[in-house]
């Protein structure tokens, strides 16, 4: 044999397989992110208290015996942008100021964050997303992670029930406001959710599971793909997270780091929760799948099945899924469209829907 | 710490397909253990990369981790750090890719008899693509233990070979 140097350079090498590359590139994303979060941590800005005790309490009863306030206050419709939606908080910003022990201070923010979920849902219900949506939705994390440090101070724990009740909410919310949805409120969602995913799982195995729960929706999305297009769907889905790094690095470097640590939060959240959308993708899906056994319902009842109809009704709970039923044949009157067109358009709504989503990959 | 995501990046697009190699020699051609043991590095790395001292290279920083983590590898799995019961040849269409099966199953063979010591120094050098310098740097030994190492390797293989033929 001749030349035994060259034939043992030639001994062939391996390149990693595209997924294996794309799983590492997933995690380092991840650790990275959660490296970056951490520095920013660190230098959080010290919060300025509104209120303090004594104004709060004048407020609150100046304005509490006013029919109006009460309205605002207990109102789940009166959201922001709501004429009345500053009474409201007023009267919240002085029921905090009046709390004084921590277990007190607890119970308040429960009740704020579970207000500003609700509000969240009435404002994507009624297709009022946008920036609204957006504050309150951050208005209930801030709300619910001062909760969760004062429980966990005292040393007691949240139940499981606590956070599936606020995640469901969430998913509602996204699978109201659906993929077509602006950036921010989908960043919104993605990041709530993924904190309270945080605080249920304890933090320490997210990593992990993220990965795991990223690669499985990599892998569900592309499973038609050959593994050129695979490569390329790959690496659009980087470089939308390599372009919200940048940003979050040139907002670090001008000093921006509430908006800086908001990128990272949202890039990592989108990579861990992108699963979710899909599902809500899945779930709307269904609901409309739903929606059309309702209408043969109602078709049934035409024809004088009534009182078997109401029965299966109430066993099944469907109550507010057919009024929603009733609204859309009212709307689809007004308009003037038949069944048949209604459903076309939502069709085209779905396409659409899923070209975002893969455009977002 | 601070870790520089950038070059971090950067030095993984640069070296996983050579740690994948490294990993893929010295696991019996295992393409998914392979694929484990390199995802597990560069994780590792990754967490110590805020001590890494960059003036020194990047590559033998690397191997040397890759190194660790296998030798941890087969402790953790109860296996002893030596191949040469279980070293195989390459698969075929990997060496048909080369066009050069034969020296390249001779190689193999021969290889698989050696010392732990002499393989590894073997793969670093000619495989891995390693400089006397940054193998001295991985297995902790004189740069001038390694040459001579790898010529008394190399004259084995040669003489073992041309036996053979």
């Amino acid at each position: 044999m001749k030349n035994l140097e060259e034939q043992l350079k030639k001994l062939p090498r391996k390149k990693l397989r595209v997924k294996a590359n794309f799983k590492i590139r997933i995690k380092i994303y991840i650790l990275i992110a959660r490296e970056k979060f951490k520095d920013l941590s660190k230098i959080k800005s010290s919060r300025v208290l509104v209120f303090n005790k004594s104004v709060s309490f004048s407020l609150i009863i100046i304005i509490v015996f006013t029919s109006t306030s009460m309205y605002a206050y207990a109102s789940e419709s009166v959201t922001l942008g709501h004429a009345l939606y500053p009474i409201k908080k007023g009267i919240e910003e002085a029921e905090k100021g009046i709390s004084i022990t921590d277990d007190a201070k607890a119970k308040v923010y429960s009740k704020m964050s579970e207000r500003r979920l609700d509000e969240a849902m009435e404002l994507s219900e009624k297709k009022e997303g946008g920036v609204n949506l957006v504050k309150t939705i951050n208005e209930a994390a801030g709300d619910m992670e001062k909760h969760i440090t004062l429980i966990r101070d005292s040393n007691k724990i949240l139940s499981e029930d606590f956070y599936d009740t606020k995640i469901k909410k969430l998913e509602a919310v996204a699978g109201n406001v659906g993929m077509e949805a602006d950036e921010e409120v989908i960043d919104s969602v993605a990041i709530i959710l993924d904190e309270i995913k945080g605080y249920k799982n304890k933090d320490n195995e997210k990593k992990e599971y993220s990965a795991e729960e990223v690669e499985v929706m990599i892998e569900s999305v592309k499973e038609s793909l050959d593994n050129e297009e695979y490569r390329e769907e790959s690496e659009k889905l980087f470089k939308r997270v390599e372009e919200k790094f940048n940003k979050a690095e040139e907002a670090m470097q001008e000093g921006e780091n509430k908006k800086a640590e908001g990128l990272i939060k949202a890039t990592e959240a989108i990579l861990n929760n992108a699963k979710h959308f899909i599902k809500y993708e899945e779930r709307s899906i269904n609901e409309d799948e739903r929606k059309d056994d309702d209408d043969k319902e109602k078709q049934e009842e035409v024809k004088g099945i009534k009182l078997k109809n109401e029965i299966k009704y109430n066993e099944n709970g469907d109550g507010k899924e057919s009024g929603d039923k009733e609204k859309k044949d009212i709307s689809r009157r007004e308009k003037g469209q038949t069944e048949n067109e209604e459903q076309k358009d939502e069709d085209e709504q779905k396409d659409e829907s899923k070209e975002d989503l893969e455009d977002a990959l | 710490m601070q870790v520089e995501r950038k070059s971090f990046l950067f030095y993984f697009e640069k070296y996983k397909d050579k740690i994948y190699t490294y990993f893929y020699y010295r696991v019996n051609y295992d393409r998914d253990l392979a694929e484990d043991l390199t995802s597990e590095v560069f994780l590792k790395a990754f967490k110590n990369f805020g001590v890494y001292d960059e003036a020194k290279p990047f590559q033998a920083w690397i191997f040397a981790i890759s190194r660790n983590h296998l030798i941890n590898h087969y402790r953790v799995s109860g296996r002893e750090f030596s191949l040469e019961e279980d070293v195989k040849a390459p698969p075929n269409d990997l060496l048909q890719k080369i066009g050069q099966k034969e020296e390249a199953e001779k190689i193999i063979e021969v290889i698989k008899d050696f010392d732990e010591y002499h393989r590894d120094v073997l793969l670093l050098r000619f495989v891995d693509d390693l400089s006397n310098k940054e193998i001295a740097e991985v297995l902790k030994k004189d740069e001038g233990a390694i040459r001579v190492q790898i010529s008394r390797a190399l004259n084995k293989l040669r003489d073992i070979i041309n036996k053979k033929i």
